[in-house]
């Protein structure tokens, strides 16, 4: 067994904790969800999806509690894929700032 | 995944009855690289899933209309309810990595069960799902059918017609809408999407029920090496990876509908 282990007892109850968080933001989604938010409404429902993903990520994935290189590789693969997404979204949202074409 | 020892290669056996297998100095390092392993891999995952997520992104802001009516047509309530089942999976493939650490094989087979039954119930679910929208003709290809417009009379045989693009006709709940030019192949468009992104998840979730099978099978018969949970954690971080991406998917097909 891998020496650092935290009190097995005490991971369960973490475990549970978690999930409770994670079905009472499945509430709020779907209580969101009930009223149309405008503009608002693409990012609160992205919003608690967002939070949903840190709390699975972190908790269940345990990379909380891991070393340096795994949130090194964890840290990675969210960073590239935020450069997808937002460089690709500058470039649309930006269409039609400038009229005279440039 | 925890190697298995190469009679050519490995070490004189060690008096210690664990040691690593392969070019590990001990068993934390030969977990470490286990890790770091499926992290690389699960990082291209994100960007495979990404790059799809991003092509959705720009053709949401190009066709608002087309794909919020894409988003209408789907059903919250089963959508949200696979969005349950995956995060109870989560949980119970989380305790049953404990329950291998705490070297308890019984409910370490339990719990794996549990999240094989779950991921089982999402297939389910989203297979009626899936029956539902061939019914509806919300399918990629020559057999898509807006389902708020009236059905055409076929007078005879007309082979061209699977292959003209269909206009929605006049008549439906919002006539302006339906008569805007391309809407109905924009919306195709958001079907598109939908499958595909839904199928390349409902195909990772297929192979994450495999590996976790195999998983339980070989955790039975003892033939994981002698530090069974690494083999666990590292397929739990595929299946919670697969759970994240769902998480994700759910409100960007379901909810953006206004």
């Amino acid at each position: 067994m891998t020496p650092h282990n935290s009190p097995h007892a005490d991971a369960t109850r973490t475990y549970a904790l978690v999930f409770a968080a994670l079905l009472a933001l499945m509430a709020a989604t779907v209580a969101a969800a009930a009223f149309d938010l405008g503009a608002l409404g693409a990012p609160v429902a992205l919003g608690i999806a967002a939070v949903k993903a840190a709390l699975v990520v972190l908790v269940f994935m345990h990379v909380r509690e891991s070393s340096r290189v795994v949130w090194l590789f964890a840290a990675a693969g969210l960073a590239w894929l935020a450069i997808l997404m937002s460089l690709t979204l500058t470039d649309y949202l930006s269409r039609g700032w400038f009229p005279d074409g440039r | 995944m925890t190697p298995h020892a190469s009679p050519a290669t490995s070490a004189p056996a060690p008096a210690h009855p664990a040691a690593p297998h392969g070019p590990f100095d001990d068993l934390d390092q030969q977990r470490e690289a286990g890790l770091l392993g499926m992290w690389a891999f699960l990082a291209t995952e994100a960007l495979l899933f990404g790059g799809l997520l991003a092509a959705f992104a720009v053709y949401r802001l190009h066709h608002p209309d087309a794909f919020i009516e894409g988003s209408r047509h789907m059903s919250f309530w089963l959508g949200a309810l696979n969005t349950t089942v995956l995060l109870t999976s989560s949980f119970t493939m989380a305790l049953a990595l404990q329950a291998a650490r705490n070297g308890r094989r019984r409910r370490l087979a339990l719990l794996l069960l549990a999240t094989l039954t779950l991921g089982a119930g999402f297939l389910g679910i989203k297979s009626i799902e899936y029956a539902h929208h061939i019914h509806e003709g919300l399918v990629p290809g020559a057999a898509f059918h807006d389902p708020d417009a009236p059905r055409p009379i076929h007078v005879g045989p007309d082979i061209d017609a699977a292959f003209r693009p269909r206009l929605a006709p006049a008549g439906g709940p919002d006539e302006s809408l339906l008569l805007a030019p391309g809407f109905a192949q924009h919306l195709q468009l958001f079907v598109v999407f939908y499958w595909a992104l839904t199928g390349l998840h409902a195909l990772h979730v297929i192979l994450g029920l495999g590996l976790l099978g195999a998983i339980a099978l070989l955790a039975h018969f003892r033939r994981l090496g002698p530090t069974p949970h690494t083999c666990v954690e590292i397929a739990g971080l595929y299946w919670h990876f697969v759970d994240v991406v769902w998480i994700f998917l759910f409100p960007v097909l379901y909810l953006l509908r206004h």
